[in-house]
């Protein structure tokens, strides 16, 4: 009998890395040895024992620790880039309140007015204020990419499934139409203290692509200036008012068509709409962008283009498709484009309660 | 965002080469704000998946080595193993958590280059090619290192195989009768 075979030329002749007459001789040597047979035989099985290790999957909370590592890198990039970007939005800050925000006495004044007069002058400042002094985006998805979007509420899903309103990412709606219940809410919104239990209003629909499949969002209105301790809190009381906007529910699909009028204007439809108007068309243009960047493809359950310690900010509340954990807050500045987001804040909500 | 779209996978590279959770996690955040810094604009596309790896793979390697070099992380590693069977314990109760922490802990006595090898084509059944580009080397090279690897686990896990082909076919049986 030959002798035993090691186990570097037991692997050497399964990898083919032997003369044939080497392997020949190994060949022989194990169809007469049961010992380096088997030998033989737990090599061959090592694969299979490796790859049936079972390790846990990423804990959350180590999750969350690079989530918020990669938020502050992306922040400190962008607070770079601010450097660079137009003077508007320093002007805008300079002031102290960016031209774009509708003040809580203006809204006060429009929600003041009575009857008809009030619901046309409401929708006027809904068309003026989609920039930023508080549109949320309820997200629903659209291009087939499963997913959680139906945690919006029911007027919003019906209106983005209904139609899809927005153009191509970059070209969003610009006018708001002027008809339709969602009014209502954006006058009840405007009488009562930014943050409290108004219904949101809602806004036109926008849309963003990515990896080839196109996201849908409808912008509502929540008024609330975020802070930093109550970064979580403060997005879930949001997301349950978008969720449930109220007893006024009237939003339905014939907000589509407009919605989607308003598409067809684009730019131009921003240009037209004043001063304001053509800032909120700019805000809108870069969202898509925007949402691009920070929800990447994730189910966006909510956008607020609200305040974050009184700045303008955009609220992101992105999940996982499909998943009921790992929900996560964003707060960027205003600004927030394809180029660069500025993230200001970053909360992880935990899962919801069964 | 990148890191969430690559996430598991990267995290089933990084926590099988390092061991331990949170030097995983270590390794995933150093490597993925190394990838952030170099390409401010991601894309979808399977050069940056690699490329992804490959930093993920280098940062793990990275701390395999600094581990070598201080012999005093030889105690740590129980801890590690033990914070894994905890882990373990509470996700998958099976003995089958006993077996991968034999196998982490057997493929800790490799070198570096042979764990990597090991973990990506054995574990996570990486084809070989995608392995030697994730770690930079030959297709030759990434075949000898898995080979020389598995002939060194050989006398640590022969125990393990026999005790896996032994549950294997008493849950075949199981499976055929109505036994409990």
């Amino acid at each position: 009998m030959t002798r035993h075979v090691s186990a570097e030329k037991l692997a050497r002749s399964r990898d083919g890395d032997l003369s044939r007459a080497a392997a020949r001789r190994v060949a022989v040597h194990l169809a007469g040895c049961p010992r380096c047979r088997a030998d033989a035989d737990a090599l061959a099985g090592l694969p299979a024992l490796l790859a049936s290790t079972q390790l846990p999957p990423m804990p959350d909370h180590l999750a969350a620790r690079i989530e918020t590592a990669l938020a502050t890198e992306s922040a400190h990039r962008a607070a770079g880039a601010t450097e660079r970007s137009p003077a508007r939005l320093r002007a805008g800050r300079r002031s102290g309140l960016p031209r774009w925000v509708v003040t809580d006495e203006q809204a006060r004044r429009h929600a003041r007015r009575p009857g008809p007069a009030r619901r046309i002058l409401a929708t006027a400042a809904a068309a003026a204020i989609i920039g930023g002094g508080g549109y949320a985006l309820v997200a629903t998805l659209g291009g087939g990419s499963g997913s959680t979007a139906n945690t919006a509420s029911g007027s919003s899903v019906s209106r983005s499934d209904a139609k899809p309103a927005a153009g191509p990412p970059g070209s969003a709606p610009a006018a708001r139409p002027s008809r339709s219940g969602l009014d209502a809410p954006a006058v009840r919104n405007g009488g009562v203290r930014p943050g409290a239990h108004a219904a949101p209003d809602f806004g036109p629909v926008v849309q963003y692509r990515h990896d080839g499949q196109v996201h849908r969002f409808t912008p509502v209105r929540t008024s609330t200036d975020y802070l930093p301790a109550e970064l979580g809190q403060q997005a879930s009381a949001a997301l349950a008012r978008v969720r449930s906007p109220g007893p006024v529910s009237t939003a339905g699909p014939g907000h589509t068509s407009g919605a989607s009028g308003g598409a067809s204007g684009g730019a131009s439809g921003g240009a037209s709409g004043g001063a304001s108007g053509a800032f909120s068309a700019a805000t809108l243009a870069q969202l898509p962008g925007c949402l691009g960047r920070v929800a990447g493809g994730q189910s966006v359950l909510l956008v607020d283009l609200a305040t974050f310690q009184g700045a303008p900010a955009i609220i992101i509340v992105t999940a996982p498709p499909g998943a009921t954990t790992g929900t996560q807050v964003w707060a960027v500045a205003a600004g927030c484009s394809s180029s660069g987001a500025r993230v200001l804040a970053h909360h992880q909500l935990p899962p919801p309660a069964p | 965002m990148l890191f969430r779209r690559h996430r598991e996978r990267l995290w089933a590279v990084a926590i099988r080469t390092l061991g331990d959770p949170e030097e995983a996690a270590d390794a995933l955040q150093d490597a993925m704000i190394s990838a952030f810094r170099r390409a401010g604009g991601f894309r979808g596309d399977s050069a940056v998946t690699t490329w992804l790896h490959r930093i993920v793979v280098n940062a793990c390697l990275d701390r395999l080595r600094r581990r070598a070099a201080r012999p005093a992380t030889a105690g740590a590693d129980q801890q590690v193993l033990e914070i894994l069977a905890a882990d373990a314990g509470q996700r998958d109760p099976s003995a089958d958590s006993d077996t991968s922490l034999d196998v982490l802990a057997a493929l800790r006595t490799l070198p570096p280059g042979q764990q990597a090898a090991l973990v990506l084509v054995d574990m996570l059944g990486y084809a070989v090619a995608d392995a030697a580009e994730v770690l930079g080397v030959s297709v030759g090279t990434v075949k000898s290192r898995c080979s020389r690897g598995r002939v060194r686990l050989l006398p640590h896990l022969a125990h393990l195989r026999n005790r896996s082909a032994a549950r294997h076919v008493q849950s075949s049986q199981e499976g055929g009768s109505d036994q409990p």
